[in-house]
């Protein structure tokens, strides 16, 4: 009975659970499907939002799934006639469901535009027939399954047994339902939290909204910008939103892109709107219709895009760009940006200015054909149309500026032109630098500077000395002229004296004439601006015309030149300097040999260095090495009067060393004091041009400290130190007669013209001798004295030279020292000297010899004359 | 041959004329502006103009222009004198197609001997 009892009750219990569990199957089943049904939903909405193609492999993924459960459910309720009925219509919902969603995934992942045709409204009926009709099925079997409980409870009841174990099945029956319904609610709810999560997320903030507006759904994102319960806006206008509300403005804008929306275009615009916090949000916002097939609008997408953190990121590089803007903005240099063609990126004020295009006029285009080009009116500035200057690199030659680009190379132009709009050319000066992105040339940067000013301060010196020369060269030309005319006899016919005289001031004519060429070219050297014109020709034939240019030169001299005979060698220099430092050599050699000797001038070629070496070898009294070093300076003879006295203008070899130098090659000489001297320069065969900077750098300067030739009173130097003597006289044609007269016999004069200039100079200046008028116009010659014996200067030797009769007692109160009295209309010349000589004493024998002292100098002016002079001005 | 001397210094006019007096058929002709010149030259054909550079008034590159203007002295070889050596300068006056350039100072004797060599064709610019 026990054992009947048991058995009886557990094939029952069997029997029941089976039942309970087939059907708890049957339901978890459709709880599976509506599951799987929102996760493909979700997946494909998400896909929608996204397209994230992850999103479209999970809801392929679930529509597997949902087929195959599709399928067991047939199976399941093969014997419930009514629910298989249902089955079917859920397989055939779910598959039109699903071919919807298929349609609009494929448009989705193939359409170009963002518009996507989701018919919602057909998907919308058929989820909700769905979800009835998995309820209407789930219902059906929690029905049986509470029939099932009840019939068994009933039959538990009426039968009275295992009473006991009824009760726990019932229990585990109904606690196993209850926990499938909520299996079932947490899957929906799961997939709704998945799909919300991704709502959510996905992008920042999404809505949906009816075509006329009225807002369905907002994610939580939008929600929590604004802070509010969705229950409190749901189907409120959108623009009547809290979203919408800080701006009418902003509404306005939105109401038009919702009504053009609605109209089937996809609207997108950027809009700010204002945070929880106040800040505010910078938005790109877009609203995409959702069709139907019909190509009706179901609904609207409003989709937005938190932008502040990327605005703000633009705006600060907007922000600096604009700072950079306005600093290079204020820049008096031209700046301007190339790309890699060379086309322009970028160009400052200045730039604009100088140029006189506006930026915008020029952006893109190249600059190389605008601003570097040719033109046919090359300079407004030169003179002449052709006017070349070596150098200068005319508009148009290469855009080197590409090579900036294509080598990354920094570019520095000194001197080039660009042109402007109106086609005249400006001159400027110029940097282009690579521009570099991640070490990659991106481009070029180009700054310049307008620099017409220093052009024209240029011009205006390299004018005056222009001028200077012309205006020193025009009286030299009737001055040279007449002197040939007369020393060629069409003048009647001269004596010896009077050949001899116009020849010396012939003579003196050609070496003003070489001063003034020598200083044009030290200006030159010294401003780096000596342009040298390269040409390749012959040096042994150069050096043989230049000495044959000397030939009556050397004869004058009665010293032969002779050239050590020589191969041709080619030399690529400027011909016209290098005839230059080979005359300035060889005339110095002349000029400083003594008579009836030799110069030698040979070439070698120094083959290793494909160098040239010329020399020049004088038996003149030769230089000591100390001395040596001076030689090459500006006005730095060795003896002041040495080069004046041969004829020399002081500047010769200062010259040649530049020259040289520039050439690219060196100058130098050997030679021992009374063995003659040999000068000796180097070229490059192949001379390269070299930068103007060197040629700065090497250019001559004149020595800061005051020269002796341009004062009137000179320090003793050499063996004869020369007297400094003060003629005080106010007569300027016994000044000059006086000065002249004692230049003669070799000794230094000061001049004055009144008596307080007189004491200023004897104050001032060592002098050793006066010459005094006693008639000059502020101090008389007596209260002169007198003031001079007071001061201590009682003891110099004083010629007194004067119109009047002088007493005994005038003489005795014009004596200083050693002092003879002259009367001007009796004395002659011969006095004059003599009186000097009386009363230098022992001086007078250290006077120079006349012989070798030739000062050729003007009659100098007074300080008062020159002060005359110079206020004329 | 005749000579069209144009300069605004007498003294050079001077020395070059008499420099030039041993030509016996050159027939010289002093002008001492660029008006006075042009003037000159539009009365009386000159086979060849000596013409200073420097000129107050008018220059030597304006009368150039202007004397080219005058059927009388669109061919003739015009030679300058320039007191200017530079040799930018000197070049530009080459360019304008004159026959030569005679720097200051010349020297009056061989003055004839330089004029000649200028317009010998191997001294063409």
């Amino acid at each position: 009975m026990a054992a009947g009892f048991i058995l009886n009750h557990n094939n029952l219990v069997i029997q029941e659970k089976t039942w309970v569990a087939e059907t708890q199957a049957i339901i978890n089943k459709l709880d599976n499907i509506a599951a799987l049904n929102l996760k493909a939903e979700s997946s494909a909405r998400a896909f929608y939002l996204s397209r994230d193609q992850k999103y479209l492999n999970a809801r392929n993924h679930a529509v597997n799934e949902l087929k195959e459960r599709l399928q067991e459910l047939a199976t399941m309720l093969k014997d419930q006639p009514q629910q298989e009925k249902n089955a079917f219509l859920l397989k055939k919902i779910i598959s039109d469901r699903l071919a919807l969603t298929d349609h609009a995934t494929w448009e989705a992942a193939h359409a170009a535009n963002d518009h996507t045709t989701v018919d919602i409204s057909k998907g919308a009926a058929l989820t909700e027939k769905l979800e009835d009709l998995i309820a209407e099925m789930k219902d059906c079997q929690n029905d049986r399954i509470s029939l099932r409980e009840t019939e068994f409870l009933h039959n538990v009841i009426q039968t009275n047994r295992i009473e006991g174990f009824l009760g726990v099945l019932c229990i585990a029956a109904l606690s196993f339902s209850l926990f499938l319904t909520y299996r079932y609610m947490s899957a929906k709810k799961e997939s709704d939290v998945r799909f919300r999560a991704i709502f959510n997320q996905t992008f920042q903030l999404i809505g949906l909204l009816t075509p006329d507006g009225r807002l369905l759904e907002a994610n939580q994102t939008a929600l929590d910008m604004v802070g509010v319960d969705p229950a409190t806006i749901r189907h409120k206008f959108f623009w009547e939103t809290p979203w919408w509300q800080h701006s009418p403005q902003e509404q306005e804008i939105l109401k038009q892109a919702v009504k053009d929306a609605a109209s089937g275009k996809f609207v997108r615009f950027q809009t700010t709107h204002i945070g929880k916090g106040g800040e505010t949000i910078t938005i790109d916002f877009s609203i995409k219709p959702v069709l139907d097939d019909s190509g009706k609008v179901l609904y609207l997408l409003p989709e937005g895009r938190d932008m502040t953190e990327q605005k703000r990121a633009q705006e600060s590089t907007t922000a600096s760009e604009q700072h950079l803007k306005a600093l290079l903005t204020c820049l008096a240099e031209g700046v301007y940006q190339i790309d890699l063609e060379g086309n322009l990126v970028y160009m400052n004020g200045a730039a604009e200015r100088i140029l006189q295009y506006q930026e915008n006029e020029l952006l893109g285009k190249n600059m190389h054909g605008i601003i570097h080009g040719k033109s046919d009116a090359d300079s407004s500035q030169a003179p002449f149309p052709q006017l070349s200057t070596g150098q200068r690199e005319q508009p148009g030659s290469d855009f080197k500026l590409l090579r900036v680009v294509e080598r990354g190379e920094e570019l520095r132009i000194s001197e080039d032109w660009f042109r402007r709009k109106d086609g005249t050319c400006v001159p400027v000066e110029y940097v282009g630098s690579p521009l570099l992105q991640n070490g990659e040339v991106k481009g070029a940067v180009i700054a310049f500077q307008d620099i017409t000013t220093r052009k024209e301060a240029e011009k205006r010196v390299s004018e005056f000395y222009s001028t200077v020369s012309h205006e020193l060269r025009t009286p030299l030309t009737s001055i040279r002229g007449a002197m040939r005319l007369l020393e060629a006899g069409k003048g009647g016919e001269l004596t010896e004296r009077g050949k001899h005289l116009t020849t010396m001031g012939r003579i003196e004519c050609d070496r003003l004439v070489r001063l003034i060429n020598d200083m044009l070219d030290i200006r030159k050297l010294e401003a780096g601006k000596l342009d040298l014109r390269y040409a390749e020709f012959d040096a042994v034939d150069a050096v043989r015309q230049a000495i044959s240019n000397l030939q009556a030169y050397a004869d004058e001299h009665r010293v032969s030149i002779t050239l050590k005979p020589a191969p041709a060698i080619q030399l690529n220099a400027d011909r016209d300097r290098f005839t230059q430092i080979i005359t300035n050599l060889v005339s110095n050699a002349v000029r400083f040999s003594p008579l009836d000797s030799e110069v030698n001038v040979s070439l070698e070629l120094l083959a290793p260095e494909k160098t040239l070496k010329v020399s020049i070898q004088d038996s003149g009294p030769g230089i000591k090495p100390a001395d040596q070093r001076k030689l090459f300076k500006v006005f730095q003879q060795l003896d002041a009067t040495d080069a004046r006295r041969k004829g020399g203008t002081g500047l010769g070899l200062a010259i040649c060393k530049s020259l040289v130098e520039q050439h690219g090659g060196k100058i130098g000489l050997s030679s021992m004091e009374g063995e003659g001297a040999t000068f000796w320069f180097t070229l490059p065969l192949f001379g390269k041009q070299h930068p103007v900077k060197e040629a700065r750098d090497t250019a001559v300067s004149l020595p800061p400290e005051p020269k002796h030739h341009t004062t009137h009173y000179r320090k003793s130097k050499g063996k004869h130190a020369r007297v400094k003597a003060l003629v005080a006289e106010n007569d300027r044609f016994t000044r000059n007669l006086l000065e002249l007269q004692l230049r003669r016999m070799g000794i230094e004069v000061i001049c004055t013209e009144s008596g307080e200039g007189a004491l200023k100079i004897l104050n001032r200046d060592p002098i050793e001798l006066i010459i005094l008028e006693l008639g000059l116009p502020d101090i008389s010659g007596t209260e002169l004295i007198a003031k001079l014996k007071a001061e201590g200067k009682g003891e110099l030797p004083l010629v007194v030279y004067t119109a009047q009769d002088l007493t005994h007692d005038e003489r005795l109160a014009t004596t200083l020292g050693e002092t003879r009295h002259l009367t001007k209309s009796l004395s002659v010349e011969e006095d004059f000297v003599a009186a000097v000589k009386e009363v230098l004493g022992e001086r007078a024998r250290d006077l120079p010899d006349m012989a070798v002292v030739t000062d050729n100098r003007l009659p100098s002016m007074t300080e008062a004359e020159a002060l005359r002079l110079r206020s004329k001005d | 041959m005749k000579v069209l001397l144009v300069d605004d210094d007498t003294n050079i006019r001077m020395v070059a004329v008499m420099g030039l007096e041993d030509e016996m058929d050159w027939e010289i002709q002093e002008a001492s502006s660029g008006q006075e010149a042009i003037q000159l030259a539009s009365i009386q054909k000159p086979d060849l103009i000596l013409l200073d550079m420097m000129m107050p008034d008018m220059d030597g590159i304006t009368t150039f222009g202007k004397l080219r203007e005058l059927d009388t002295a669109k061919d003739t070889p015009i030679i300058f004198m320039t007191a200017k050596v530079q040799p930018q300068e000197i070049e530009s006056y080459k360019v304008l197609g004159d026959r030569g350039v005679i720097i200051k100072p010349f020297d009056p004797i061989t003055l004839a001997q330089e004029i000649q060599d200028i317009l010998a064709p191997k001294h063409n610019f």
